[in-house]
């Protein structure tokens, strides 16, 4: 392949991108699902005609991620019966092949070019309903992937440019929200608009040239990789997460991701995760690829084209029958909430884990960021008259990890999204029969950290002049008993996911005062029902109250290391509680929370040194090396592990956790909201010193008995 | 004998680089422009100071000047800079209990408000803007409306009082008020305004139903309190200068330009609309040129220092932006639809992971382009236009700058030639200018395409201090087939301030869905266009100056984008409002094709607005005799090398004086057409001609 001169090359990718961007645009405008409308729970690919990535759209990078996967099965499945021509676009949703979960379908369509197959483009987007046994898509007592709606695979919707009405109507018979229609035109806007932008891209430049410049983009995201990937560390890092509920039960279920970097090549390996449930948190082999890339692009390659290059210089073992690569048929429509995140948050703290040891790419670690683990479903008929199913979406709005040098941002969106969004309150309550009482940053929920994790939120609202009386109501979450959204460096976790349900009397009472609703959870003058992680559908009355929140995001450093200003700040502004700022980061405020005393907050924050590794306490061996290069973490030097205060773990071939002091605390040693309602006493913080400073080194959530997370970092 | 009475009308726009007056003799449509550098520190100054250097080219001096003005148009960046700097007023922030948050937690987006998508990326690099009011300001009242605008619980005013109490010891300015539901039933917030403004005179109040009658408490709230935030600045700055200039003279009315196109007596201003005025005036300029000109279709084009701009005036009429992001801030307020990307003269070229890029970083104006030779070493565009021989480096700003062309070779060789061009550093330098180029006519087609239209039918207009040097590369890039450099490019938002309407819009969220019923349609309008009646009378608008013009949002239900359609005034029909659901799926379906419409989903009336206009008196721009088209030879002023892509190579090029234009003259491309402020360039195969305007109109040689 003859190299394309660089202002080209230049000139045609910005094209390609804009074509992208263009195909979003015109599937959010037409769309009527608020999961896509309000919440950008959707994206758009563009591939080469064997169907490997070349430019994945703006939002939801899970579902632009699938397409690929889609667009091959059609390849092999329907090149002979029906057959691809030009004017083609086909549809599929089938998991097994290449969705997400059931509810993520994805339209795609072949883009021709004077009779040859050329590329191809996609969306695919989460549909307010997609049939099974419950509304939203999520099926919570499926015990088969059946039993979880329509299961399409490759099928042809339009016909030379001729939408199907026997497969259109098929799909609308088995949903039950009319808007499906509305949002599977969406989808075709957005392909059509990128067919006709590549087809004229072809005309100005010449197919030839365009073709070209799109397998060079592959090569040279490859090539990119390959070298970023060479400036980092030689190693092996560990990351673990756990699903708490299955649908059926508190049953424990582990993700837990080895990756390996050597050289220009990085690794995954998920063996040591849980065998598949046969409930829907598992997720299938597609959706273990979206979800361990997520990281891989935000972290690694935020500045290269994302696409096919990436996955060229990445393996993955994740051995068949596991939660995080289930077998036919078992179930998996909340692999989106469950399974995929799980391996996308894993792979993020190993990810994270590793650019933290790289001196030229530290500034690229984070704390974990939160992602969307719980889902409130609704489904019914609204003040309007019309039936519909929806998911309350605040929580697509939590908690950011934290950067080695600020906060991470609070309600910032989440991992697997680059544009967020939620909602507002009164566009919710205008469509929808439902009334909130407040919708706020949760105090404390930001993981604790010299840099803290961004602050989560929290909501509650109650179902309010539903017609019908009520409305249906079922609910799926992970991270209730146990925080997913891990800390790095010493950083620790976010909050955890609360659901409660309070009494519709309340309401009533309410109605009848007149006066006060309630603005937090603290002034909820009734008592709440603490509801499990995971729910079937049960119909909800008028004026019954909901409340939840979601996680925090993961915090970098050891929070005794925070400036204290910086915590006072916290405290005003009701994102730190005083306990937390005295308990976790040693400051000591005032009465009136004006002001800290530096001495104290000094004093404070020896005794908790001193605590940690329970020996008497050289002060002199606290105090911060001469040296102002060094990070405010363990770091490499020649091969030898290093705290900045002098203190060497040893080589690093042999990881340094052996050498550490280790404390094993309950979790609501990282704060409140840390499981506390859900805790059946399973887990356990570990918490890993220096022997010498006791400064916070890492902090590790583990079921007990679960193995420690050994990295072994080799230069 | 009456003497008439010799009037100006002026047009003074500040922005952050310069100073620009335009001033037109109302009788004899003489023009008159002054450019000077604009003092941050000393605005009001800077007013007086352009129409004293104006003056004495009509033989006035800034105090006869001030006092023959028929109108003085102002455009302020005071509430730009305010917002981009996050430097205004102290705010306190009156909400309903337990939504506090809201303002803070900007619906998740906030984060990545207006970035593009490669910043989007960059998760760690990504960021919400300071807030403008702080979490400790925010004071939660306990009260509750529903959708329907029924009370549910009552105002708690002792919290509204406690709210006083603390904002006054914080030292509070400016107080906003924003409850769920105002826009419906104000009737709290208006209770909240009245305890304030008793209890706490001298604080700048404003409330969200007033500002932003919107459904959406988010953007409604944010537009508040920026409101709030800009308010006490705008009001102070523009009592001053009213007095400033009334003491120096000024008899007539002071006007402020507004991010609608429109402007509005000083005393009436609102301030958060007179945010990002400028880059609307330069579209009501395109407009007025285009009206004059006898076009119909227009994109406007602006190419700055930082960034470009771009709007598109469609059978005459330009749109708005339903929703206006600044400094990622969320505003709902009147706002011409400009869309920009990071790409301007200053804009910094780099070659990041093997790719040439362009912008968003910019060198700004200190240290500026390397060829600036104030320290800058990171090459910019104005550098690779030095280099390949546009820009003179003796005539940039008409010489108030000498630029160094070595010095910004040297930049170009270092961080671009070296790294992909084999070390040569023209083939470097137009590789800048070709990227820069395609992702400026790739921002007008998506801007043309995306809303249904073909760039084909419409003619460009190029302003801004460098639209005129790369109008020859964007526009036949995005398939132009003729661009006008307008004589008065340097000065366009000072010209446009001039020819600006007295405008207000005005609108109100009151979702219904088709078919409606056209009594209350007709009630929502009627009232509406009542209040802007009294408003512009109040303004001393005559009946006969006046233009009402309806508009209605419209979707699908349960979408989230509206598309604005418009619908005639007067008592409505049933036959009326059938039509407009007719006419919003049409629309629709030009939009994102014929399959696309889905009428099972059923359509919704969202917003219902009202645009009033006072049209002000049309001022006649002068015309001039037109000459040989052949004695444009008089204007040349030499020879030089320049580079031209379609030639791969430097050739030699004739190069005008702008000043020596006439009306009439023609030329052919390559040309180079140095004007004062700008230069133009002409490229091989398309030609130029100077109308009667004296505006110069590049065909493009685009083949029909």
């Amino acid at each position: 392949m003859s190299k394309i001169d660089p202002v080209t090359y230049e000139i045609i990718l910005h094209k390609l991108m804009q074509v992208a961007e263009e195909m979003q645009i015109n599937y959010q405008r037409t769309s009527g699902s608020s999961l896509v409308v309000d919440s950008n729970d959707a994206n758009v690919s563009v591939m080469l005609p064997n169907g490997d990535l070349v430019i994945v759209g703006p939002y939801m990078i899970t579902q632009g991620n699938v397409i690929p996967f889609m667009v091959r099965a059609a390849l092999e499945r329907c090149k002979d019966n029906p057959g691809i021509s030009e004017g083609d676009t086909f549809m599929c949703n089938d998991p097994y092949i290449g969705a997400t979960h059931q509810a993520d379908s994805g339209t795609f369509s072949p883009v021709f070019y004077e009779g040859k197959l050329r590329a191809w483009v996609g969306a695919s987007g989460h549909q307010a309903d997609i049939g099974g046994t419950d509304p939203g898509g999520f099926s919570m007592q499926a015990a088969d992937v059946h039993q979880e709606g329509i299961r399409m695979p490759p099928t042809k919707l339009v016909e030379k440019d001729v939408l199907r009405h026997d497969i259109f109507s098929w799909i609308l018979n088995s949903v039950r929200d009319p808007i499906v229609g509305l949002d599977i035109k969406a989808q075709l806007a957005a392909n059509n608009v990128g067919r006709k932008r590549l087809v004229a891209l072809f005309e100005k430049y010449g197919a030839d040239l365009v073709t070209q410049v799109m397998e060079e983009s592959l090569v040279k995201t490859r090539d990119e990789f390959a070298k970023r990937l060479e400036e980092l560390p030689d190693g092996e890092w560990w990351g673990r997460q756990y699903i708490d509920h299955d649908g059926r039960s508190p049953k424990i279920y582990q993700v837990v991701c080895k990756m390996t970097k050597k050289g220009d090549r990085l690794s995954f390996d998920f063996s040591k995760s849980s065998p598949q449930a046969n409930t829907f948190i598992n997720c299938s082999y597609s959706g273990l690829v979206a979800g361990l890339l997520t990281p891989v692009y935000i972290l690694l390659c935020p500045d290269m084209v994302w696409n096919q290059g990436i996955l060229q210089q990445v393996e993955i073992n994740a051995p068949e029958g596991t939660v995080c690569n289930c077998t036919y048929p078992a179930p998996c429509s909340m692999a989106t909430l469950s399974g995929i995140l799980m391996v996308a948050l894993a792979s993020f703290e190993c990810v994270s884990k590793m650019l933290n040891w790289s001196e030229k790419r530290r500034e690229e670690t984070m704390g974990l960021w939160m992602a969307p683990t719980v889902a409130p479903l609704h489904g019914g008929v609204n003040q309007h008259g019309y039936s519909f199913s929806m998911a309350e979406c605040s929580h697509f709005a939590g908690g950011g990890g934290a950067r080695i040098y600020r906060d991470g941002v609070n309600t910032a969106g989440f991992v697997n999204t680059t544009t967020p969004n939620i909602p507002n309150i009164e566009t919710t309550e205008q469509e929808y029969p439902i009334l909130y009482f407040f919708r706020k940053h949760v105090t404390d929920s930001g993981g604790p950290g010299m840099y803290r994790g961004g602050a989560t939120g929290e909501t509650c609202y109650a179902v309010y002049g539903a017609p019908e009386g009520g409305i249906e109501t079922g609910w799926a979450s992970t991270g209730c008993e146990v925080p997913n959204v891990m800390g790095i460096a010493g950083g620790m976790p976010g909050s955890t996911v609360r659901l409660i349900r309070f009494p519709k009397g309340y309401f009533t009472r309410l109605l009848s005062e007149r006066k006060m609703f309630p603005s937090s959870l603290e002034e909820m003058r009734a008592k709440g029902k603490v509801l499990p992680q995971k729910h079937k559908r049960t119909f909800f009355t008028n004026g019954s109250i909901l409340y939840h929140c979601w996680e925090g995001g993961g915090g970098y450093g050891d929070p005794i290391e925070r400036e204290p200003a910086l915590v006072l700040q916290d405290v005003r502004d009701g994102l730190v509680s005083p306990k937390a700022a005295n308990e976790i980061y040693g400051v000591v405020l005032n009465g009136d929370r004006s002001t800290f005393g530096r001495t104290e907050t000094a004093k404070k924050r020896l005794d908790i040194r001193k605590r940690r590794v329970k020996t008497t306490f050289k002060p002199s061996a606290v105090l911060r090396s001469a040296r102002d290069d060094l990070p405010n973490t363990l770091f490499l030097e020649d091969g030898q592990v290093k705290c900045p205060c002098g203190f060497t773990f040893g080589s690093g071939r042999e990881g340094y956790k052996r050498r550490a002091k280790v404390e094993v605390a309950s979790l609501n040693k990282a704060g409140r909201v840390r499981g506390e309602l859900y805790g059946r006493g399973r887990f356990e913080l570990r918490i890993y010193y220096c022997p010498r400073c006791a400064r916070q080194l890492e902090v590790e959530v583990a079921r007990k008995g679960d193995m420690v997370l050994d990295d072994r970092i080799v230069q | 004998m009456e003497v008439k009475q010799l009037t100006y009308s002026v047009g003074i726009d500040i922005g952050g680089t310069f100073t620009d007056l335009f001033m037109i003799d109302d009788e004899t449509g003489k023009l008159f422009v002054s450019k000077t550098p604009t003092t941050p520190s000393m605005l009001k100054e800077g007013v007086l100071a352009a129409a004293g250097l104006a003056a004495p080219q009509a033989g006035e001096k800034a105090r006869s000047l001030l006092e023959k003005a028929s109108k003085l148009v102002h455009g302020t960046t005071v509430s730009s800079n305010a917002i981009f700097m996050t430097k205004g007023a102290k705010v306190g922030f009156i909400t309903t209990a337990g939504f506090g948050d809201q303002i803070m937690i900007m619906r998740g987006y906030g984060r990545v408000a207006g970035l593009s998508l490669l910043e989007r990326r960059h998760f760690r690099k990504t960021d919400k803007p300071p807030p403008l009011v702080s979490r400790e300001n925010i004071m939660e009242v306990h009260e509750r409306i529903d959708r329907d605008g029924k009370v549910l619980a009552n105002l708690e005013e002792k919290e509204v009082m406690e709210a006083v109490r603390r904002f006054k010891a914080e030292r509070i300015e400016a107080v906003a008020i924003g409850t769920l539901w105002s826009f419906r039933n104000p009737v709290n917030e208006k209770r909240i305004k009245e305890i304030v403004t008793k209890s706490f005179p001298g604080a700048f109040v404003s409330t969200s139903h007033e500002l932003s009658p919107l459904i959406g408490e988010y953007e409604r709230f944010q537009t508040t309190v920026a409101n709030a935030f800009v308010g006490p600045l705008i009001r102070d700055y523009l009592d001053e200068l009213s007095e400033t200039l009334t003491k120096n003279g000024l008899k007539s009315p002071l006007f402020i330009l507004q991010a609608s196109g429109g402007v509005a007596p000083a005393e009436d201003t609102i301030p958060v609309n007179t945010i990002e005025s400028g880059p609307a005036a330069g579209v009501i300029a395109a407009k007025f040129l285009a009206d004059l000109m006898g076009i119909r279709n227009v994109i406007a084009t602006d190419v700055g220092g930082t960034t470009f701009k771009v709007s598109i005036i469609y059978d005459g009429a330009w749109s708005y932006l339903r929703e206006f992001i600044v400094n990622q801030y969320s505003l709902r307020v009147p706002a011409v639809d400009v869309s920009s990307i990071g790409t301007g003269g200053g804009s910094i070229a780099s070659v990041r992971l093997g790719r040439l890029r362009i912008g968003p970083e910019s060198a700004g104006a200190d240290p500026g382009p390397a060829c600036y030779g104030r320290g800058g070493t990171k090459p910019t565009v104005t550098d690779a236009d030095v280099i390949l021989g546009y820009v003179n480096p003796d005539n940039f700003l008409g010489g108030r700058i000498k630029l160094n062309r070595a010095l910004a070779e040297k930049a170009v060789k270092a961080e671009v030639g070296d790294v992909l061009f084999g070390g040569n550093v023209v083939k470097a330098a137009a590789g800048i200018r070709y990227v820069m180029d395609n992702m400026m006519a790739d921002l007008i087609r998506k801007c043309s395409i995306q809303r249904g239209y073909d760039p084909k039918e419409f003619v460009l207009m190029a302003y801004g201090g460098a639209g005129p040097t790369h109008v020859s590369g964007y526009a036949s890039e995005a398939e132009i087939r003729e661009a006008i450099v307008p004589e008065l490019a340097t000065v366009f938002s000072a010209f446009g301030a001039v020819v600006c309407d007295i405008h207000h819009s005005l609108k109100i969220s009151d979702p219904r869905p088709a078919p409606a019923d056209p009594d209350v349609v007709s009630g929502i309008f009627e009232q509406t266009e009542t209040k802007a009646v009294e408003k512009l009378h109040s303004e001393g608008v005559l009946d006969e100056q006046m233009a009402l013009s309806r508009w209605v949002d419209m979707r699908y239900r349960r979408q989230v984008h509206q598309l604005t359609i418009p619908i005639g005034n007067g008592k409505l029909t049933t036959e009326d409002l059938a039509d407009l659901v007719r006419r919003f799926e049409a629309q629709y379906q030009t939009l994102y094709g014929k399959d696309s419409a889905y009428a099972e989903a059923g359509v919704e009336l969202v917003t219902f607005g009202v645009d009033a206009y006072g049209r002000t008196k049309k001022i006649a721009l002068p015309k001039y005799p037109r000459s040989e088209a052949g004695q444009v030879r008089s204007a040349v002023k030499g020879k030089r090398d320049v580079y031209w892509m379609k030639l791969d190579s430097f050739a030699p090029t004739t190069v005008y004086d702008g000043t020596r234009m006439k009306a009439g003259y023609e030329f052919e491309g390559p040309a180079i057409v140095e004007h004062l402020g700008t230069t133009i360039v002409v490229d091989p195969d398309q030609r130029a001609r100077i109308d009667e305007h004296l505006n110069t109109v590049i065909d493009m040689g685009v083949s029909r």
